[in-house]
């Protein structure tokens, strides 16, 4: 089954981003962005493409299915 | 010092409104099982299902986080799973009432709401923390 990997973690530290902060700029909970990180919750593509486009990057920069 | 308040925790809020007021629905519906003219007990039921009414208004006026797109669906996964506990359990009292056995309405309709809230606060409470 086909995992959903993501980068988010790695790039809200380059930023020094709080989870908070990205979950207000996205407008989710902070719930929702630390589950992400973790891997325990697929994004819609609407919010994949705001966290997207906070980080000035591409969907698939930042999200990635391995097998 | 800002003397704005915090919200509350979409968990929070929906445990209060779940999980609580199951809780109170229960601890009535236990009391209904005995004598309906025993006036302490009588009372006592009275301040759980106050209890559960106030639960449930406090839950729809306390400021609370929005509800974002993970909490949408934790919680509309809650409540499937929940219906289809509750009709199971329909399922089975109308099957035991089928085959004779004299069930009282009035007694059975609390522990009925009482897990169905239960459940949904369990079920969402889990979704939350292990990220179905």
């Amino acid at each position: 089954m086909a995992v959903l990997k993501t980068r988010l973690h790695e790039l809200r530290k380059e930023k020094n981003m709080q989870q908070a902060e990205l979950a207000a700029l996205v407008g989710v909970r902070r719930e929702t962005i630390g589950n992400l990180e973790n891997g325990r919750y697929n994004p819609s593509l609407k919010l994949a493409m705001d966290i997207a486009k906070v980080f000035d990057k591409t969907v698939e920069e930042i999200f990635s299915f391995e097998e | 010092m800002s003397d704005k308040k915090e919200p509350i925790r979409l968990i929070t809020n929906y445990m209060i409104r779940y999980f609580i007021n199951g809780g109170a629905w229960l601890c009535f519906a236990v009391l209904n099982l005995f004598d309906d003219n025993n006036k302490v007990l009588g009372v006592i039921s009275a301040i759980f299902l106050f209890i559960a009414a106030g639960c449930s208004f406090a839950s729809l006026v306390i400021k609370s986080e929005p509800e974002d797109e993970m909490g949408q669906k934790h919680i509309y996964g809650a409540k499937a799973i929940t219906l289809d506990y509750l009709l199971a359990v329909i399922m089975i009292i109308g099957i035991i009432s089928i085959l004779g056995v004299n069930i009282s309405f009035n007694k059975v309709y609390p522990f009925i709401i009482a897990v169905s809230h239960v459940v949904v606060g369990v079920e969402f409470w889990i979704r939350e923390k292990a990220g179905i």
